[in-house]
C-alpha cells in the first residue's frame, strides 16, 4: 500500500472556512455510513496503522493485497487531488465517528460535501473541523456530478 | 423550600444533580407529545433561530481520556456525579483478557488515574465493576436511565435508552457537558410511527425495527425525533422496546423513544439507581404525565401494519435492505432509479444473486451480542431454538455474547451457557464484540456472518465482510442450519 501525504489536520474549531476551490469527485451513494470512510485498523485488514490518510475508505480504496481499487473515485485520474466530494443521500449516516471526517480530510483534503442529505451527527463533526456540508435538493445534486463527470479536474 | 435545599435532601444513589422526577415540582405541566414536553423540561435558554441551550441528566463515555486531559489544563467540571465512563468498545470478549497481557492492554486504558477520578465523584466501571457492559445496557440496567430524562452520549446507539421515555442522543461533543452540564441543539421535528396489526408466530422487535426502516428509508428520521407507538409496541415487554429504539439512528433519526407505561416502571423499580421506595410513588407520578397527550399533534404520522410480515433479513449494505425471509433478492434492474446505483453497489458487495431466495443462502460467522439484543430475554430465546441441536458443521465461528456483566451471570445462573457450549456456540465475556471490530474481534474477511447487530455497512464488520442482519432467533436458527434459515421451523 502506497503511503500517502498526509494533509494536516486542523484542531477542532480551530479552521474557519471562509472559501474553497478544488477538484470534485462524485461519489453518488445512498446511505453510505461512516463505517465506509472510517473502518477501524484491524477489520479492515491493516492492523497496526495508524495513519489517518490511509485508512480513509480503506474497505473500497484498497484490494486485501494493499493494491488500489480501480474502481473508487479516489484512484482515479484526476480526482486523486479532489477535495470536494459530491454525495447521494444521507451521506455519513450511522457511527458518531469524527474519523469520517477528519481521515477524508487527512488523505485529500477534503473540506467540502455537496449532497442530498447527511447523517445529523456527520454534519456536526464536520463544522466542529471546519469541514463544509452543502445540502441541495438531488436533482441538483445529480446536475453538479453530471457537471463534474463531464468535466473532470475543472 | 429553596430549590438548592430541595435538591440536596432528595440525594438518591449518590446524585446530587436534580432529576427530572425532582425538578417536577417547579415545571410548568406542559402538552403535547412526550419529546415536546421532556425537552421543554430540560430548556435553559433559547438561543435564537431554531437552537437551544438544554440541561444534562446523564452523559454516558467510554475512554476517560477527555476528562483528564480537561483536568490537567485545570478546566472545572461542576458535575461529575452525571458523567458515568464505561469502556465498552475497545474492550475485547477474548475469556484471557483478564490474564494476557496484550488483551489487557487493549482493556486498561482505565486504570491510570481512575481512583483519582472515581473520588471526585465519577463513575468509572471498567472490566472488573459488576456493572460493567455494554453502555446502551447497562444504562438501563443499572436504573441511570429513567423516564423525562435528556441523557447524551458519544456513541451514536445512545438513542436506545430512548425506550424508558426519555430524550437521548449519541454523537455529542462531551467537552461541553463536562464544563457546564449543558448542550446545545436544534429543535427537531417530531414524528411518529404507529405500528399496528398483529405479530406473527416467530417475529421480534428487531422484525419489527427492521420492518419499519425497510418501509420508511435508512434517511427518513433525518431532521427528526422518533417516537414508536401503537398497540404492537405497547405489548412489547420493556427489553424488546430497547431493540426498537437501538435501530431509531438507522433510520438517522436524533432519537428514538417509547412512551413509559407500566411495564417501563416495574422493570425499572429497585434498579441500583433508580428513585428509592421513599420517593418512588413521586417519581411515577411526574413519570405518568410524560406519555404524549391524545390531542398532541405530529409533524408527521406514519403507519406500519405487522400484520402478514415475515421474519426479516437483511440482503444488501445497508439496514433498509430488509426483505421477509421467503423473499428475493432484489434486482437493482428493477428498483426504483434513485436506488439503482446503491442495489447494484450492494449487490456485487453482497456477492448474492438478483432473484434468488435469501432463505439458505449458507452464512460463514453467526453473532448473537450487541446493543440491539443482547439481554437476558434475549438469550433465554436463542438457548430455547438451540437446545439439543448443533452449530451446523460450515459455520466457522458461531458466538454468543451477553450484553453485561449483569446479563452474563444471570445467564449462567439459569445454565444457558450450557446449552450454547453443547450446541457448539463459544461463550464468550461481555462486550460489544463482532458488531465492531476495535477491539479485536471482528469478522474473518470475505466472510458472510448473520448477526443480530444493527449495521451491515460496507465493512463493519470486517474486511469484505458480509453481513446478514436479522433478529436473535432468527440468527439462532441459521447457526442451526448453516444457512439464513426460517426460525418458524424451531418453535
Amino acid at each position: 500500500m502506497p503511503r500517502q501525504q498526509a494533509f494536516e489536520v486542523p484542531d477542532r474549531g480551530g479552521n474557519r472556512f471562509v472559501r474553497h476551490t478544488g477538484i470534485a469527485a462524485p461519489y453518488m451513494y445512498d446511505n453510505v455510513s461512516t463505517d465506509v470512510p472510517a473502518p477501524p485498523a484491524e477489520a479492515a485488514g491493516l492492523a497496526g496503522v495508524t495513519s489517518e490518510a490511509d485508512l480513509a475508505f480503506a474497505n473500497v480504496r484498497w484490494n486485501a493485497d494493499g493494491t488500489p481499487k480501480d474502481d473508487f473515485v479516489f484512484n482515479q485520474e484526476p480526482y486523486r487531488r479532489a477535495s470536494i466530494m459530491i454525495v447521494g443521500l444521507n451521506y455519513g449516516t450511522g457511527s458518531s465517528r469524527s474519523t469520517a471526517v477528519t481521515r477524508p480530510l487527512a488523505a485529500w483534503g477534503v473540506r467540502v460535501y455537496i449532497g442530498e442529505s447527511f447523517g445529523p451527527i456527520f454534519v456536526t463533526n464536520a463544522l466542529q473541523y471546519g469541514v463544509l456540508t452543502v445540502q441541495l435538493p438531488r436533482p441538483t445534486v445529480d446536475r453538479i456530478a453530471d457537471w463534474v463527470r463531464s468535466n473532470p479536474g475543472v | 423550600m429553596k430549590r438548592r435545599d430541595f435538591i440536596r435532601t432528595s440525594v438518591g444513589a449518590g446524585i446530587v444533580v436534580a432529576l427530572p422526577w425532582e425538578r417536577s415540582r417547579f415545571a410548568l405541566q406542559s402538552r403535547g407529545t412526550m419529546f415536546d414536553k421532556i425537552w421543554d423540561q430540560h430548556v435553559v435558554a433559547s438561543l435564537g433561530g431554531n437552537d437551544y441551550l438544554l440541561q444534562v441528566d446523564r452523559c454516558i463515555g467510554g475512554s476517560p481520556n477527555q476528562l483528564t486531559r480537561m483536568l490537567a489544563e485545570g478546566i472545572e467540571i461542576p458535575h461529575p456525579e452525571i458523567f458515568f465512563n464505561v469502556p465498552d468498545h475497545s474492550v475485547s470478549t477474548d475469556p484471557r483478557r483478564y490474564t494476557d497481557p496484550e488483551l489487557r492492554m487493549i482493556s486498561n486504558d482505565f486504570n491510570e488515574g481512575a481512583d483519582d477520578l472515581r473520588a471526585m465523584g465519577f463513575n468509572l466501571w471498567g472490566q472488573f465493576d459488576p456493572r460493567y457492559g455494554i453502555q446502551h445496557v447497562v444504562g438501563p440496567e443499572t436504573g441511570l436511565s429513567q423516564p423525562g430524562m435528556l441523557l447524551c452520549a458519544g456513541d451514536s446507539h445512545t438513542c436506545t435508552h430512548g425506550a424508558m421515555g426519555l430524550i437521548s442522543w449519541g454523537g455529542e461533543d462531551t467537552s461541553l457537558v463536562l464544563r457546564t452540564s449543558t448542550v446545545i441543539r436544534s429543535r427537531p421535528m417530531t414524528m411518529r410511527v404507529n405500528v399496528v396489526g398483529t405479530l406473527g408466530r416467530g417475529l421480534r422487535a428487531k422484525d419489527v425495527i427492521l420492518r419499519i426502516i425497510a418501509d420508511l428509508g435508512t434517511d427518513s428520521g433525518n431532521g427528526y425525533a422518533v417516537e414508536y407507538a401503537g398497540p404492537v409496541v405497547r405489548a412489547l415487554p420493556q427489553e424488546s422496546r430497547f431493540s426498537i429504539c437501538n435501530l431509531a439512528v438507522e433510520m438517522a433519526s436524533l432519537t428514538g423513544m417509547v412512551g413509559p407505561d407500566d411495564t417501563t416502571y416495574e422493570w425499572l423499580a429497585g434498579r441500583e439507581f433508580a428513585p428509592s421506595e421513599e420517593y418512588w410513588d413521586r417519581a411515577v407520578a411526574y413519570w405518568r404525565t410524560l406519555p404524549t397527550d391524545d390531542e398532541a399533534v405530529f409533524d408527521r404520522e406514519e403507519t406500519i401494519d405487522m400484520s402478514g410480515v415475515e421474519p426479516q433479513v437483511t440482503w444488501g449494505i445497508n439496514p433498509e435492505h430488509a426483505i421477509g425471509i421467503n423473499d428475493r433478492v432484489p434486482d437493482p434492474e428493477r428498483a426504483p432509479a434513485e436506488k439503482r446505483e446503491t442495489y447494484r453497489q450492494a449487490i456485487e458487495y453482497s456477492g448474492l444473486t438478483p432473484g434468488a431466495p435469501i432463505l439458505g443462502t449458507p452464512v460463514d460467522e453467526v453473532f448473537i451480542g450487541s446493543c440491539v439484543e443482547s439481554r437476558i430475554t434475549d438469550l433465554r430465546a436463542a438457548a430455547e431454538i438451540v437446545r439439543g441441536r448443533r452449530v451446523a458443521s460450515n459455520v466457522q465461528s458461531a458466538w454468543v455474547v451477553a450484553g453485561s456483566n449483569a446479563v452474563k451471570r444471570q445467564a449462567e445462573a439459569e445454565g444457558l451457557q450450557c446449552i450454547f457450549l453443547e450446541a457448539g456456540f463459544e461463550w464468550r465475556e461481555w462486550g460489544c464484540s463482532k458488531c465492531y471490530g476495535p477491539n479485536g474481534d471482528y469478522v474473518a474477511p470475505g466472510r458472510r456472518c448473520i448477526s443480530n447487530s444493527n449495521r451491515n455497512y460496507i465493512g463493519r464488520q470486517g474486511r469484505d465482510t458480509k453481513t446478514n442482519l436479522a433478529s436473535t432467533t432468527t440468527v439462532a436458527a441459521s447457526a442451526i442450519e448453516g444457512r439464513i434459515a426460517d426460525v418458524r421451523n424451531y418453535l
